[in-house]
């Protein structure tokens, strides 16, 4: 079953002279966790907001678990963390909870077992008592994930989980995303943290300026590339002007040279070239590409196509 | 059932806001200061049905010695209906209530709230209605309780005083309808007070001095001020009729309070409308 899908979706601000949305098509399969990438700006909160109701699309429309987004019954499944949320200060951590909760019509002793449960998955069963005006910024993103949590959601959107978030407490995040996973749920996280998003999420969709430019896998974008480091006990220019001919791409730095190669025959080329050259060879390492690099770099091509 | 109860978990919550922004707890310290004034100022001494003496701090108020306690009593407690019940309820509610739309609609507030399984229709009568909760609880309580140390003060249970209560409630729903429409569209406070405010105001000054303003303004102008008349919530003719009602006394009839039941359900119906189709 497919968590999200939009078709041509677009929103236009200030009478269509702002352009926050354009023609997003996005299908998202159910029970994984989902990145949505890009620049401030890009579209990605719009996007979030678009699906919630929050915002009212300029064209376009988009299902939830296949039924339109203006399903209010819908909404029972969904759980949402908003970026800068601001809950009523004088309310307790619990009452946080149970009040939220009540507004998705839980039942008073599920409520109450979630609560209960939540505050503990989220590290803040002693501070339930305690008014949220006295947490920490990291302490309230916890709670707001709880919250989003309270009606037992199938999808869950989160707008950055872990802004103001310590290290510890990013990874205990992380822990929760993961094990909602394993429950068969989805997630679709907002994150400017992209080697989080790297570490737990399955796929990415990445929009700038409000289109969508990619999505995919995220072994895709980190999968090892063509590009190897071999470690060498020494470089001469002789050598590297033999190298060429089977390399797209090559950079020295003393004793290693970078190459980028079109096919393992060239790597097995240029490995062969060496050794009849007497080289001795420490090293061919892969180069993994980090999310971060692929990244800039689908951007990067996306402002030269432009 | 379950629509009813998401409602209502929305009203408790704006009934718990006003707690915290110790708004209700105001208001309700102002009413028992109102009560304090009347158990200590008021100083009756009725001999055989008639008033021995009335002072209110020390002062006579008996004008006219052959006076009854019934119709002395009815004097005072219509007096005291429209300018405390009437005039104080709905000066203290619209400040305990004037925050509420625009603290509902604050960043990151919103969000949350349209994220769950309510219409914006129901978020909106939930928050409405919250603000009803804690006005009729006070005017109750200030009405209420004033009736109640009057009546033992003066050993006279005169219980068309008790219409003020309905009345009050009645003419805030009215205001209420306009103070959550401006707080929807400029998401101010203060906004919401002034404009408050200045329509208490308009009725006043219009509408007792009608006839004046026909003489003086040319019609164009007079016909858009009597428009606005018939938009606004009718504040000042409210009063009156809670005046006549609590004195027992003829009054014009009750197209005050139907006409501004309309404009109050269409400024409301406008507010959902609104609300509905808004983006956050």
């Amino acid at each position: 079953m497919l968590a999200l899908d939009t078709q041509n979706l677009t929103k236009r601000f200030n009478r269509g002279k702002i352009i926050a949305l354009e023609d997003v098509t996005l299908s998202v399969e159910e029970g994984i966790i989902f990145g949505l990438l890009g620049p401030n700006g890009a579209g990605k909160t719009t996007l979030i907001k678009i699906v919630l109701g929050i915002l009212f699309p300029t064209s376009g429309s988009a299902k939830l678990l296949e039924r339109p987004i203006n399903d209010i019954r819908i909404k029972e499944k969904i759980g949402y963390l908003p970026e800068n949320h601001r809950y009523p200060d004088f309310l307790k951590g619990g009452e946080v909870l149970d009040y939220f909760a009540r507004l998705s019509a839980v039942g008073k002793s599920r409520r109450e077992r979630n609560k209960t449960e939540l505050l503990k998955l989220v590290n803040l069963e002693k501070w339930a008592n305690t008014r949220i005006k006295k947490y920490s910024k990291g302490m309230q993103q916890r709670l707001g994930l709880a919250q989003a949590m309270m009606n037992d959601p199938d999808i869950l959107f989160l707008d950055e989980p872990t802004d103001g978030v310590d290290p510890i407490g990013r990874k205990e995040i992380r822990e929760v995303l993961l094990h909602f996973k394993e429950e068969g749920k989805t997630i679709f996280l907002n994150s400017h943290l992209l080697s989080e998003v790297e570490m737990i999420c399955d796929e990415v969709a990445i929009l700038d300026k409000g289109r969508l430019i990619r999505h995919c896998t995220v072994k895709e974008l980190t999968s090892p590339s063509k590009t190897f480091r071999i470690q060498t006990s020494k470089v001469t220019k002789t050598l590297l002007a033999g190298l060429k001919p089977h390399t797209i791409e090559m950079d020295q730095q003393n004793s290693s040279i970078q190459v980028t190669v079109a096919s393992q025959k060239n790597l097995n080329a240029i490995i062969d070239h060496l050794r009849k050259n007497d080289i001795d060879i420490k090293g061919v390492v892969p180069h993994k590409q980090s999310l971060e690099e692929s990244f800039i770099e689908i951007l990067k091509k996306d402002i030269v196509e432009e | 059932m379950k629509l009813l109860s998401k409602i209502f978990a929305y009203t408790a919550l704006t009934f718990r806001e006003s707690l915290a922004k110790k708004t209700f707890v105001v208001f309700f310290l102002l009413s028992t200061i109102n009560h304090i004034f009347f158990l200590l100022a008021l100083d009756v001494d009725v001999v055989d049905g008639a008033f021995a003496m009335v002072q209110i701090f020390g002062e006579d108020l008996r004008t006219n010695k052959a006076i009854d306690l019934q119709e002395m009593i009815i004097v005072v407690e219509s007096f005291i209906a429209v300018f405390f019940g009437f005039c104080g309820g709905i000066f203290f509610s619209i400040f305990a209530t004037a925050s509420l739309v625009p603290s509902m609609l604050e960043k990151g507030n919103i969000e949350v709230l349209i994220s769950k399984p309510l219409s914006r229709a129901q978020l909106f009568i939930g928050r409405y209605l919250g603000a009803q909760s804690i006005m009729v609880l006070n005017i109750i309580y200030l009405i209420g309780g004033s009736w109640l140390i009057l009546s033992i003060k003066t050993g006279v249970w005169y219980f068309a005083y008790l219409y003020a209560i309905p009345m009050v409630i009645v003419s805030f729903v009215f205001m209420y309808s306009l103070m959550a429409l401006v707080g929807l569209v400029s998401r101010s406070t203060g906004v919401t007070i002034m404009i408050a405010y200045s329509a208490i105001l308009f009725s006043a000054v219009f509408t007792p001095n009608k006839d004046r303003f026909y003489a003086l303004l040319s019609k164009k102008i007079y016909y858009f001020l009597e428009s606005i008349y018939h938009v606004l919530p009718k504040t000042y003719d409210m009063g009156f009729i809670t005046f006549s009602l609590v004195g027992g006394k003829p009054f014009d009839g009750w197209t005050a309070l139907w006409t501004s039941a309309i404009a109050a359900t269409v400024m409301l119906a406008v507010s959902i409308g609104i609300f509905s189709k808004k983006d956050f």
